[in-house]
């Protein structure tokens, strides 16, 4: 007796998995980008771009396009998404999704928790990709945008906002748990990505647009899109993007600050700082009724280039463009948080999620409201840069010019 | 003559280990008594030995005496028998009458070695073994000669272990040959050396080797108990010998170790193993095994320890790869594409555009090939070797790739895996990592990732459950002794590795005493 339960329960082991879904290389179609568009007679358009995998092929490739697209409408995206194969050929993995273009029109009309619950529901996707906000353009026209060099759009995507990200900032790294966290997070409201298209999107679908040099279209990214809870509400620029990351969590940025402050704007002069470490803390507080928002920011970075006429082989330059950047920097950030108080009053820093966890007390009582609260706080950041190098060159050879020749 | 009797006998005889002739031919249909009349012993033997055209009886004269000297021309050389035993009885040397045959002996074979046969038993086997057997008329007993050995292989480099640094010597058919290649080796009295037996017909000689000293009693009673047991018609290898004793036959895996290179036997020894060299054949065993023992090679020994260590990790990581590589590709490509980097899966997905099977077919038929391919090239002449590296590399690769019948990717993979498992010092062992892949191929192809993982625990649940003479198989690892990991994943200096494997339970565990290091002298004067 005890013997047949030990087989049935070893033969359990083997029969009653989950792992019969086999399916061949050949018979399935990688989806790497998926964009949603505002249906015409239904609720979404879903378009998705899959690998021509013959493309990739080392002996004899293909002339053809690097991806395909095909669009469907319908309600929900599972039901379109199980549908795609009216004219798809093979079966559609979407665990390789890299980037989900998400039209501008649908995050604002109908907010995006709708279709985010089921991409977050299915186990196809990973957690990795991104989301964008596409702009200007139809979400479409992103799915089939050629990249001569990546080739699959989707991918080109990815790779550029990962690499910009490491090199200057200006993706606020959010990936879809951290979104959704961050729609249902009183003390946060989410962002995410934006994209554009720049040229003829048109001249940009034809694989034979990867001949060109200059490419026709180029998927370029754009900044920051601003949420409240689900619902697209504005935008922020680039630079105002860096600045935001500055206040959570920066890899690395390139920055240039004016060597003096009231300089003649015929020729400005400039110096570089590349900033190599970079820590951030929000601290909010109540002064009386009063919500005071502060950041302090300690950077490590070194100059990278230098159009001044100053001395770096001496300390004191040093401590004195120290100071300059810590100005500079301070005004750019202070200025995005009060540009987003103002403008769209929703507190995208978390600087509500710092409250709940620094008073907590008082959170449980202001978070509710807590955008209001936001947009009349005061703003407080200090900055503190601590220049550590000065790159391969002590003192610039601009500083040993003549005077004279420097001022021609 | 029952098979109790015999069983009872071979008891009676366990702790004196002599095994005698009358003992051999219990079994057979022989005669014991040896006569005091020639004519009778002659008659009897020549009945035994009819139709054996090697067999040769000469009919001499020692004095007045009758007497005969017997043998097979095949077994001995034949112009030492004329110049020590025929060339001193020969008819015009003058023969005094002797009373017995041990004045025989002293006057005409005083250098020559030999044996008194009292029995008609002991007269045959020695006569099988090749000796020149003279029987005198009147006399109780024959006197056997020993003559020079029949021709046999020269001791040559190893064929199947090769190593680039250490000793080139390798075992051959010889057993005397090979015990001194051991003795010569290990120069020390409490090296022993039992002899056995075994195979009724075949009478195969069995030497088992070990140092008294050091390998544990119970370990030796059990090798003695097993060799005991054996019961079978022939023996032709230690191959035969390996099967009859080891503990599990059911097992992809060699319990035994076994190997041509005498510097590795006598390593197994000094650690307390007890080696089996049966006549006949080049590969000499040793007992307990351990599953870590097939990872190393004598050489790991003989190279600076970090080599050797980096070397050994080596081969366990190919050993894996060998293993699970071709399974892994089938459950990643077919079940799992989304553990796959995108770019790999993309240009996986290119390769296999076009290919139409499934991939585990593919993979399947190109192992099989590749099995096939080995197989012709270990069986087939020489001289035609060439041709089948030269069909199968480019025929079964290029081509098959070319026509679109299998992908790129595979081949690579079905490559290195056969690479990978060549690295096995032992060939055996890396054999059963062949038929193991097949399984698992067949495993991952139905339930994936899953499948394999399951393989592996049901492979390792066995691992555990083998022993060999009563060891546990994993042993050091499985159970864990962190102090024997001074030589098993990687090897420790030599000074280091003071200690002999605890799970042989060695009767002396340290190997050496002292805690000496290698350093530079301490600097003199000019220090200060």
């Amino acid at each position: 007796m005890k013997k047949r339960l030990l087989l049935l329960l070893c033969a359990a082991t083997v029969i009653l998995t989950g792992c019969w879904d086999s399916i061949e290389l050949n018979d399935i179609a990688i989806v790497t980008g998926m964009a949603i568009d505002p249906g015409k007679d239904k609720k979404y358009q879903l378009t998705v771009g899959y690998v021509n995998p013959a493309q990739y092929s080392k002996q004899n490739p293909a002339q053809g396009a690097p991806v395909s697209i095909m669009t469907l409408e319908g309600n929900s995206l599972p039901e379109i998404s199980a549908k795609m194969n009216v004219g798809v050929s093979r079966r559609l993995i979407f665990s390789h999704t890299r980037a989900l273009y998400i039209n501008e029109t649908v995050a604002k009309d109908n907010g995006v928790s709708h279709f985010l619950d089921s991409l977050e529901r299915s186990p196809q996707f990973r957690n990795d990709f991104n989301i964008l906000i596409t702009k200007n353009h139809t979400a479409r026209d992103f799915a089939m945008i050629n990249d001569p060099v990546e080739r699959v759009p989707s991918l080109k995507v990815q790779k550029s906002i990962k690499t910009l990200l490491k090199s200057w900032g200006g993706d606020p790294r959010v990936r879809l748990t951290d979104f959704i966290d961050a729609i249902i997070a009183e003390g946060r409201s989410p962002v995410a990505s934006t994209v554009v298209i720049e040229g003829d999107p048109k001249k940009g679908q034809n694989a034979e647009s990867n001949m060109e040099v200059k490419a026709p279209a180029k998927i370029m990214l754009d900044g920051l899109a601003v949420f409240k809870k689900d619902k697209l509400i504005g935008y922020l620029s680039l630079d105002d993007t860096r600045n935001y990351l500055w206040t959570q969590k920066l890899e690395s940025t390139m920055i240039s600050i004016p060597c003096e402050e009231d300089q003649d704007d015929e020729n400005p002069l400039y110096f570089d700082i590349v900033i190599t470490n970079n820590k951030s803390e929000m601290r909010t507080e109540y002064k009386g009724n009063q919500p005071q928002l502060k950041v302090n920011i300690f950077s490590e970075a070194s100059i990278n280039s230098m159009q001044c006429q100053k001395d770096l082989s001496k300390i004191a330059t040093f401590t004195e463009l120290e100071k300059k950047s810590d100005k500079q920097i301070k005004n750019m950030i202070t200025e995005t948080i009060e540009k987003v108080q103002k403008d769209y009053g929703v507190d995208i820093f978390g600087f509500g999620e710092a409250l709940n966890r620094q008073h907590y007390k008082k959170a449980k009582k202001v978070l509710p409201y807590w955008n209001e609260e936001f947009a009349r706080a005061d703003v407080e950041v200090d900055v503190r840069i601590a220049l550590r190098r000065s790159g391969t060159r002590s003192k610039s050879f601009i500083s040993d010019l003549p005077k004279k020749d420097a001022e021609d | 003559m029952g098979l109790a009797d015999f069983l009872f006998n071979r008891r009676k005889h366990k702790n004196n280990n002599k095994i005698t002739a009358e003992e051999l031919f219990q079994q057979e249909n022989i005669s014991k008594k040896y006569y005091k009349s020639l004519e009778k012993n002659k008659k009897q033997i020549q009945e035994l030995f009819q139709h054996s055209f090697d067999f040769t009886i000469d009919p001499i004269k020692l004095g007045d005496t009758d007497a005969c000297v017997c043998y097979l021309g095949t077994m001995l050389s034949k112009d030492t028998l004329t110049n020590k035993v025929l060339n001193s009885l020969h008819p015009h040397n003058d023969h005094p009458r002797h009373k017995d045959i041990s004045s025989i002996r002293d006057n005409y074979f005083p250098t020559v070695s030999y044996e008194y046969a009292d029995t008609f038993h002991k007269v045959v086997w020695n006569v099988l073994n090749g000796y020149a057997v003279i029987m005198v008329d009147g006399q109780g007993k024959a006197l056997s000669l020993e003559i020079g050995n029949v021709e046999k292989r020269a001791i040559t480099e190893p064929s199947t272990q090769t190593i680039i640094r250490g000793p080139k010597e390798a075992f051959t058919e010889d057993i005397n040959t090979n015990i001194s290649l051991i003795r010569k080796r290990i120069r020390n009295p409490h090296l022993k050396f039992e002899s056995f037996y075994v195979g009724r017909d075949t009478k195969t000689q069995l030497v088992i080797g070990y140092m008294s000293s050091i390998t544990n009693a119970d370990i030796l009673e059990e090798v003695k108990k097993r060799i005991e047991k054996i019961d079978i018609g022939g023996v032709l290898d230690s191959g035969n010998i390996e099967e009859l004793i080891s503990d599990k036959s059911f097992t992809p895996f060699p319990l035994i170790f076994n190997t041509e290179r005498p510097d590795s036997i006598c390593g197994h020894i000094m650690e307390g193993k007890v080696a089996l060299i049966l006549d006949g054949s080049p590969f000499v065993l040793t007992v307990p095994s351990v599953l870590t023992d097939f990872f190393e090679s004598s050489e790991d020994y003989y190279q600076p320890f970090l080599m050797s260590s980096f070397i050994r990790l080596i081969r366990y990581i190919s050993f894996m790869i060998a293993l699970v590589l071709p399974s892994l590709y089938v459950a990643l490509s077919t079940f799992h594409q989304e553990l796959m980097p995108t770019q790999l899966l993309l240009s996986i997905q290119a390769q296999r555009e076009g290919v139409p099977f499934p991939a585990v077919i593919e993979i399947f038929v190109m192992e099989l090939t590749f099995e096939i391919m080995r197989e012709a090239g270990v069986r087939m002449p020489r001289a035609v070797g060439q041709t089948v590296s030269i069909v199968g590399a480019l025929v079964i690769g290029q081509a098959a790739v070319e026509a679109g019948l299998v992908s790129n990717v595979l081949v690579i993979i079905v490559a290195f895996t056969a690479i990978a498992s060549f690295v096995s010092p032992i060939y055996n062992f890396s054999i059963s990592t062949r038929l193991l892949r097949f399984i698992l191929i067949l495993f991952s192809a139905i339930f994936g990732l899953y499948g394999v993982l399951l393989f592996l625990i049901v492979m390792v649940i066995h691992l555990v459950s083998l022993r060999s003479i009563g060891i546990p198989y994993l042993a050091a690892v499985a159970p864990f002794d962190i102090k024997e990991q001074d030589d098993i994943f990687v090897r420790f200096p030599i000074w280091a590795n003071r200690k002999r494997p605890s799970y042989l339970y060695p009767e002396s565990p340290m190997k050496k005493k002292g805690k000496h290091i290698p350093s530079p002298p301490p600097a003199k004067g000019g220090g200060k």
